[in-house]
């Protein structure tokens, strides 16, 4: 169970890498810190628990990150303050080649989410493990190295103000 | 004065409201709150409540405060408090839904 936990800390901390960057720095530390929480009670009940926390976290993701990105974009219409990794010399993209790198992500995400609906399919309860499992992993695995591939995606390596 | 555009607040924003209006409470708790408030029906994740923290604090429904007592890991946790512009919004909720609510009475009682 206590895999399953820091596994679960682990893939939460890869996935606040898809929020804005200004969202990240805001509260990056901060939601961690809850879901941890949220993990150890879960944990102290049972592996179901901990099962539904993760779930529900997943669930709420894309709607979380559209939310988030939709709040940045109305941020930057107001005037003060825009969504631009370019300012910043620790997430600076020097050229095409690296704007592209640091764009892959979110896109090899959304196919790995994609591809997992068509694998998965049918409601949870009613997919044999390997399915799930399969579905699983060609949506997180891909994402594993996703800090090495642009600083911009790493949570852990925020600027102070 | 509140907006108009700003009602109906969503479940998620009026239950985290009323879950702060007896006090400052922290990301966890106020999930844990939420949860008990609606009996079990709205469980937030964390996106969903940070999401709703970042827009309310824009609007300045809500204030951020450093909590006194930090937790284990020896990380400072931080309170989220309602302030008066949060709790005349929060009002103005609970009036429209008072409205809306005598307004069922009332066609029951034409029936």
């Amino acid at each position: 169970m206590k895999y399953a936990a820091q596994f679960a800390l682990w893939l939460y901390e890869r996935l606040l890498g898809f929020y804005p960057r200004n969202f990240r720095y805001e509260f990056g530390e901060e939601i961690v810190l809850v879901f941890d929480e949220a993990v150890n009670d879960a944990v102290n009940l049972s592996g179901w628990a901990l099962f539904r926390v993760s779930i529900r976290e997943l669930r709420d993701l894309p709607k979380a990150l559209f939310g988030a990105y939709w709040h940045e974009i109305q941020d930057g219409i107001g005037g003060y303050r825009m969504f631009d990794f370019r300012n910043e010399e620790m997430w600076k993209i020097e050229d095409h080649k690296e704007a592209t790198i640091a764009a892959l992500p979110p896109l090899i995400f959304g196919f790995g989410m994609a591809l997992s609906a068509l694998i998965i399919r049918e409601p949870w309860y009613k997919v044999p493990e390997w399915r799930m499992i399969l579905g699983i992993g060609v949506t997180v695995l891909p994402q594993r190295k996703m800090e090495k591939w642009h600083p911009c995606y790493s949570s852990q390596k925020e600027p102070k103000p | 004065m509140t907006n108009s555009n700003d009602l109906p607040l969503s479940e998620a924003v009026f239950f985290i409201l009323l879950s702060l209006s007896p006090g400052p409470k922290h990301g966890y708790a106020i999930m844990k709150d939420v949860q008990q408030l609606s009996n079990d029906r709205v469980r937030l994740s964390t996106g969903t409540l940070y999401g709703a923290l970042k827009r309310m604090l824009n609007q300045k429904w809500v204030e951020r405060v450093k909590d006194a007592q930090p937790v284990e890991t020896g990380r400072q946790r931080k309170e989220y408090i309602l302030t008066q512009s949060g709790m005349r919004i929060l009002g103005a909720e609970a009036a429209r839904m008072r409205s809306l609510a005598a307004m069922v009475h009332l066609r029951r009682a034409e029936n």
